[in-house]
């Protein structure tokens, strides 16, 4: 019998509707009504003539002639049809029972009965009769014990099949333990009683039964195959029918027979199985301990009721049938302690209260019913009617036109004693329109929690969301309820609440299962190391947590899930006084923190939309600036054949280079790298430039030039802010090429015999320290020889391997194609690199740069529109742009 | 809320509505009195239980509470006539019928009128009018059903009049009365266990009544519960000692089982409390007719005589006196006795009846196989007795239990022992206790060699006997046959 997932609670099934849930409630002041009348049936001394005979027929037949208590001679005898009592001819039992109701207790009252076709008189003596016995007054008590803790139930967790059946199954027992079905009685109300006991008799151990296979977990084999539900009752009510039928057509008394008492202790045998069974399934020790009370409750109340007065069936004796009874209040009693103090079903209630408000609730329904009963019998008075039509019609009246008062009062009592209910639906819709408007985080906590706060009385409330980073709880915002703020509150109505929690285990539980989840420090001290499994493992930290929890004054933590991801929760402290959370505050804190949920994964995805928009904006703003660093064109210089291009990446990074014309012929080469992207890196690229072309019109030392702009450069930015820099200065005219590097990857210089050599004297990267030299070189080059500079973007450029484009992939390229002009060579590197790299998007910024040495003094009119004519991919400017 | 405000509004404006057409309860005659017209109710179901005066009780609290209640005033009327009052009878009744015309509607006052009708002869153009109005009206009112009954029972409608009282029970299972005219339209029609049934829940209705216990013991005495039959009697004395209805039924009760002498003081003892009335007259035919059936011939024909002398001109006393002269062996006198007689009978307006008739030719029957045994002519006894049967079969068996008998013995004298068997049978299947017819058994069993049944029908006379007079022929006759099947003892 294998059950499915614990998780403590009856199992929710769609709600049953308003008409069920006044059906259940009309059942249960039925049954109310139906046990008090019993009570005034059995307690009323009756005179009885010491037969049982049956209500059921047509005509009076003496069906026993027990030997009388007090011991006189009976002169009816079985077989007997009873025709006339008294005076009076008598058609039904129901005019039998009412003549002998009138009759004296010991008088002797004359008989007309019909025996084997002769009418004769018979003289019988009545004697004093009461149908309860001593031990009713228990029974009494118990009935109404059962009838009090199935409504409470019902009342407060009707949502759930099992709430619902457990709540029948106590009015069954209520009329079980208040009906008798072996007493003999003349006044007609007993065939209501009878029949109404008759089919709590059968249909309780079915109910038992079902009630058990559903909770604590509705077992597999009941999921697998729902209509085993149904089919439980079958044979308890062909037996119901076939005592009915004895009523009618019978010729004994109808009783419950032995065979049918034994079928139905099978079913009570079965239900306690099902519970142990249930009971030895839970892994969980905190989960077997809520139900343990309630387990050896009912395993204490039913066997015993099972032995002694449910498998005996008719021989069994009252007092043996008392004491079998006896222990059955423990059933209602565990499960009343396992409510109060587990709340086993979610039912959170204080049992003071609610006891106040049924005895509330039913003592209006007296008095409305006593009003109606009242004003009928005044109309009817008014009237002169005696009709029995009348008299409906005047009780129908009387109840229609007190009705109003009634649903008034009753509002009011629910107002006063449920008063989030009243405001739920309101509530619900409020937050429903208001959630959605509000964006920011803060007011969401605070005009929401607010809200939540008035509606369920609340402290304070505190909000709770995942650090960015590790598995804290950051306090993401508290807001309390202004009349409850107490001196020690903050201006946001708590100052207690814990900056972080650590909830590692009880946030698995809370994504798990959804609920709100009770905060109450373990009795018991666990030793972490007894745990042997997993599952034990997580319990026995999720209940240290949950000593934690209670110490910082958290009750009840309701999650915040969207999509089955905990995005926060709710931490909420004791509610006010003795108050506790009722069922109805813990469906709108679950509601509202399921909607403040999605509003707050909405407001983040909102925020990272907008983050997303500044970093376009800024990405489109660093392209501006980095575009205007570059030159427009490239320089004509003669002798020299000019080619660079410059990558974009996603982000914009701070690649830049320039070519600057002197006055005096030479040619100044540029290429940096700054560190960082987007809007800073472009600035200090800007920066960087302004720096170099001032200080390059007025020096022609590259070395000095770099040491002056790294001190201006640290200075005025971050140290965590940098660049790397290669500066030369080329002149064509002498054929020679002075350069110092700021920490630059080495330019590669081709000669024209297509030996390669590394440009790599120089210093640190410029503004990192405020030390350092930058070391020049001048080399000569002649016709031929060229010039490659570069940013890390190319060599740093990794394939789907990971694999790096690498310094010797690229003088590799350089040495093979030596024979190509500055254009070709850039648009190689580029295939090559793009084949290397195998996707469209480059990683980083790669900036390209090369001199060619030309034999002639001509220059290049313009490499870069050159390089454009050809159809290759645009270079400099253009290319930024694109 | 404020629709259920409505609703409740609406609610009480119909119960009004409904009140205001339906008015108050429904009375079936008029009165200022709601508590009046209780009474009234209550007393009318008291006497339909025979319980007159609880009935009278409950009838003059309703007249004190309302002296304008025709209806109760008419009730009086009718209890003052059933215990003899006439005077006050007919005081109340005038009350009743002074009011009747104060009365709103047409129905009420024949239902009234009814009332004051109740006892009126059979054939009563106003009351069977006013009869069929009523019924027409309300087919299922319960004094016009009563009314109706009696009215059936009394013209010898007996089918028609037990469905009339069955549906009165069916209506009202505690009417007292129709239970009483079931009884005896049951032993009417020969189903004396039903009519024991029905007189035996007439009497638990009305247990304080003489009435009940006086028609059972009617019933118990035809079937032959002579026992029961006594005890009866013995209970309506109880209840009303001055019934003498039971007095006579006990004083018969007697004589049919031969016990003449105390049957005679019974009869005797009431004489002077009926003297003058129909009832002594019918005391002294009972007596007659005992005498005759125990074959005390001397003690029948001294009762004759004194009968004419006492009642000159009663009906039967020319029929005693055609008797008479033929017993005194003075046949053309009783011949023409008797022709006087037919003729003066047949002369009269009441013979268009058929039961009238039948009545008559029965007479005669009886008279000329009288005659006939008489002169020794028993097949022409056989013949007329048959004749006599044939005429009375409406009869119930125990008013016609004497001709079979007769008839038997004319069997059994002209030699025919097997026919005086079977009459014996038949008569004896009714009442098993009757003392002639056991005796008749005897002697034709024996006549046709079952000894055996002889034996068997006198063992049981024997206990009969036993209680009888000493004079009575028919001991001797019972000791006669003994002797017969009783083998002679042996010299």
């Amino acid at each position: 019998m294998a059950t499915e997932e614990s998780s403590f609670q009856f199992p929710a099934t769609p709600r049953s509707g308003a008409v069920g849930h006044w059906a259940n409630l009309l059942a249960a002041f039925a049954t109310l009504g139906l046990c008090l009348f019993s009570a005034l049936d059995a307690g009323k001394i009756r005179p009885n003539d010491g037969t049982v005979w049956l209500l059921g027929r047509s005509t009076v037949t003496v069906l026993e002639a027990p030997p009388r208590a007090d011991g006189g001679i009976n002169l009816l005898q079985p077989g007997d049809e009873i025709i006339g009592i008294g005076t009076t001819m008598i058609a039904s039992p129901q005019e039998a029972a009412q003549l002998l109701s009138r009759q004296q207790v010991g008088s002797l009252v004359p008989y007309l009965v019909m025996r084997d076709g002769k009418v004769l008189r018979v003289p019988v003596r009545l004697s004093a009769f009461r149908t309860a016995d001593r031990f009713y007054p228990y029974y009494g008590f118990l009935s109404l014990a059962y009838w009090l803790i199935g409504l409470m139930i019902y009342l407060r967790g009707r949502e759930s099949q099992a709430a619902r059946l457990f709540f029948r199954m106590c009015l069954l027992f209520a009329v079980f333990f208040m009906t008798d079905l072996n007493r003999s009685s003349y006044f007609w109300g007993d065939i209501i009683t009878r029949n109404a006991g008759a089919l709590a008799r059968f249909l309780l151990p079915a109910l038992f039964l079902h009630f058990f296979l559903v909770f604590p977990d509705k077992k597999i084999v009941v999921t697998r195959r729902p209509w085993l539900e149904p089919l439980l009752y079958v044979l308890p009510l062909v037996f119901y029918l076939q005592f009915t039928m004895d009523q009618f057509f019978g010729s004994h008394a109808p009783r419950i027979y032995n065979t049918r008492w034994l079928v139905l202790g099978t079913f009570f045998s079965a239900g306690a199985v099902a519970l142990l069974h249930s009971y030895y399934q839970f892994r969980d020790p905190l989960q077997r301990r809520r139900i343990r009370i309630l387990t050896v409750g009912t395993l204490a109340g039913i066997l015993p009721f099972l032995i002694f007065t449910v498998l005996p069936g008719d021989r069994v004796g009252d007092t043996l049938a008392f004491i079998g009874t006896v222990p059955m209040i423990a059933v209602p009693l565990s499960f009343s302690y396992c409510i109060a103090r587990y709340r086993v079903m979610q039912i959170e209630v204080l049992l003071k209260r609610s006891l106040v408000y049924s005895l509330l609730t039913g003592s209006l329904f007296l008095f409305y019913l006593a009003f109606v009963l009242g004003l009928g019998a005044l109309l009817l008075r008014l009237s002169g009617q005696t009709s029995q039509v009348a008299t409906v019609a005047a009780t129908l009246a009387a109840a229609a036109s007190l009705w109003p008062a009634r649903v008034h009062l009753q509002g009011q009592l629910d107002r006063r004693f449920f008063r989030s209910r009243g405001n739920l639906a309101g509530a619900l819709q409020e937050f429903g329109l208001e959630i959605p408007q509000i964006i920011q985080q803060d007011a969401l906590i605070t005009r929401i929690g607010g809200r939540l706060c008035q509606l369920v009385d609340l402290p304070h409330l505190a909000v709770y969301r995942p650090a960015p980073a590790g598995e804290e709880w950051l306090l993401a915002g508290v807001v309390g309820h202004p009349a409850a703020a107490g001196p020690h509150a903050g201006p946001d109505g708590c100052d207690e609440c814990p900056g972080e929690l650590r909830l590692e285990a009880t946030a698995l539980r809370l994504a798990q299962f959804n609920e709100p989840y009770w905060i109450e420090r373990s009795q018991t001290r666990l030793d972490v190391r007894a745990a042997a499994t997993r599952e034990q493992a997580e319990l026995l930290q999720r209940l240290q947590e949950r000593d934690e929890l209670a110490r910082l004054g958290i009750a009840l933590l309701v999650p915040m899930l969207v999509r089955g991801r905990l995005v926060g929760l709710f931490a909420l402290p004791p509610k006010h006084g003795s108050d506790d959370y009722q069922l109805q505050d813990l469906e709108l804190l679950t509601l509202v923190a399921g909607q403040m949920a999605l509003q707050l994964e909405n407001s983040r995805l909102y925020e990272e939309e907008l983050k997303k928009q500044k970093l376009e904006e800024q990405l489109t703003l660093a392209r501006s600036i980095q575009s205007r660093l570059l030159p427009e064109r490239l320089p004509s210089v003669g002798g020299l054949e000019l080619a660079a291009c410059n990558f974009n990446s996603a982000e914009v990074s701070g690649d830049y280079y320039d070519l600057i014309e002197r006055d005096d012929g030479q040619l100044v080469v540029i290429i940096s790298d700054v560190s960082g992207k987007g809007i800073p890196a472009s600035l200090l690229a800007s920066s960087l430039q302004a720096s170099l072309r001032a200080h390059c019109a007025i020096s022609d030392s590259p070395g000095e030039i770099l040491d002056r702009v790294n001190r201006y450069l640290y200075a005025s930015t971050d140290p965590t802010h940098f660049a790397t820099l290669f500066l030369a200065f080329v002149d064509p005219a002498r054929q020679q090429l002075r350069y110092s590097s700021g920490g630059h990857n080495a330019p590669i210089l081709r000669r024209a015999d297509g030996s390669l050599h590394q440009l790599d004297k120089g210093g640190l990267p410029l503004g990192a320290f405020d030390f350092g030299s930058y070391p020049e070189e001048t080399i000569g080059f002649t016709p031929g020889d060229m010039l490659f500079l570069y940013t890390d973007g190319l060599t740093e450029t990794v394939d789907a391997d990971d694999e790096e484009f690498g310094t010797e992939r690229v003088e590799r390229l350089l040495g093979e194609y030596h024979g190509l002009g500055a254009a070709e060579l850039l648009d190689l590197v580029n295939a090559e690199l793009r084949a290397f790299r195998g996707r469209e998007q480059a990683d980083d910024d790669v900036t390209l740069l090369v001199l060619k040495a030309l034999h002639t003094a001509a220059g290049n009119p313009a490499g870069a529109l050159a390089y454009a004519q050809r159809g290759l991919p645009p270079l400099t400017r253009a290319e930024n742009e694109s | 809320m404020k629709r259920s405000v409505m609703i409740g509004l609406v609610a009480l404006a119909l119960l009004a509505l409904a009140l205001l057409f339906l008015g108050g309860p429904e009375r079936q005659f008029t009165t200022r009195s709601a508590e009046a017209y209780n009474l009234f109710e209550r007393g009318y179901s008291q006497m339909n239980a025979f319980q007159f005066a609880q009935a009278d009780s409950s009838l003059r609290r309703a007249v004190s509470l309302d002296p304008g209640f025709a209806a109760a005033h008419a009730l009086i009327a009718q209890i003052k006539n059933r215990f003899g009052d006439k005077a006050g009878s007919a005081y109340e009744a005038a009350i009743a019928d002074s009011l009747a015309a104060r009365l709103p509607n047409a129905l009420e006052r024949a239902k009234l009128q009814l009332l004051l009708l109740a006892y009126k002869k059979p054939g009563d153009q106003v009351r069977d009018s006013l009869l069929d109005y009523v019924l027409a009206e309300q087919p299922t009112d319960l004094m016009a059903l009563s009314a109706k009954a009696g009215v059936l029972y009394q013209t010898g409608k007996w089918d028609e009049c037990q469905r009339v009282y069955e549906q009165i029970l069916a209506i009202e299972p505690n009417h007292a009365p129709a239970y009483n005219m079931l009884g005896y339209l049951a032993a009417g029609r020969g189903d004396y266990e039903q009519a024991v049934t029905h007189l035996r829940k007439y009497a638990f209705l009305a247990p304080d009544l003489a009435n009940p216990h006086d028609s059972l013991g009617e019933v118990l005495s035809w079937k032959g519960d002579y026992e029961d039959a006594e005890r009866e009697f013995l209970a309506a004395l109880k209840a009303q000692p001055d019934f003498h209805f039971s007095q006579i039924n006990l004083g018969e009760l007697y004589l049919e089982q031969g016990m003449i002498a105390q049957g005679e003081q019974i009869l005797e003892s009431i004489r002077t409390a009926l003297a003058g009335s129909q009832q002594e007259r019918e005391l002294d035919e009972t007596l007659i007719r005992m005498y005759y059936t125990h074959e005390l011939y001397d003690e029948a024909l001294r009762a004759m005589a004194a009968y004419q002398t006492k009642y000159p001109d009663a009906f039967l006393g020319g029929y005693y006196r055609a008797i008479q002269l033929a017993m005194e062996q003075r046949r053309p006198e009783a011949d023409a006795a008797a022709a006087a007689f037919f003729t003066k009978a047949r002369s009269s307006d009441n013979y268009v009846f058929k039961s009238y008739r039948d009545q008559i030719d029965g007479l005669e029957h009886q008279l000329r196989a009288t005659l006939a045994t008489r002169d020794g002519d028993h097949e022409k006894a056989i013949d007329e007795w048959q004749l006599m049967l044939d005429s009375s079969s409406n009869l119930p068996a125990h008013e016609r239990w004497w001709f079979l008998w007769r008839q038997g013995e004319s069997y059994l004298a002209s030699g025919r022992p097997g026919p005086a068997l079977e009459n014996a049978k038949r008569i004896l299947a009714t009442n098993p206790a009757r003392i002639r017819p056991l005796l008749l058994l005897a002697q034709s069993a024996l006549a046709t060699g079952d000894a055996g049944l002889a034996g068997q029908a006198l063992a049981k006379v024997q206990p009969l006997l036993a209680r009888a007079d000493a004079k009575l022929p028919a001991q001797q006759t019972y000791r006669d046959l003994i002797a017969r099947i009783t083998p002679a003892p042996a010299d």
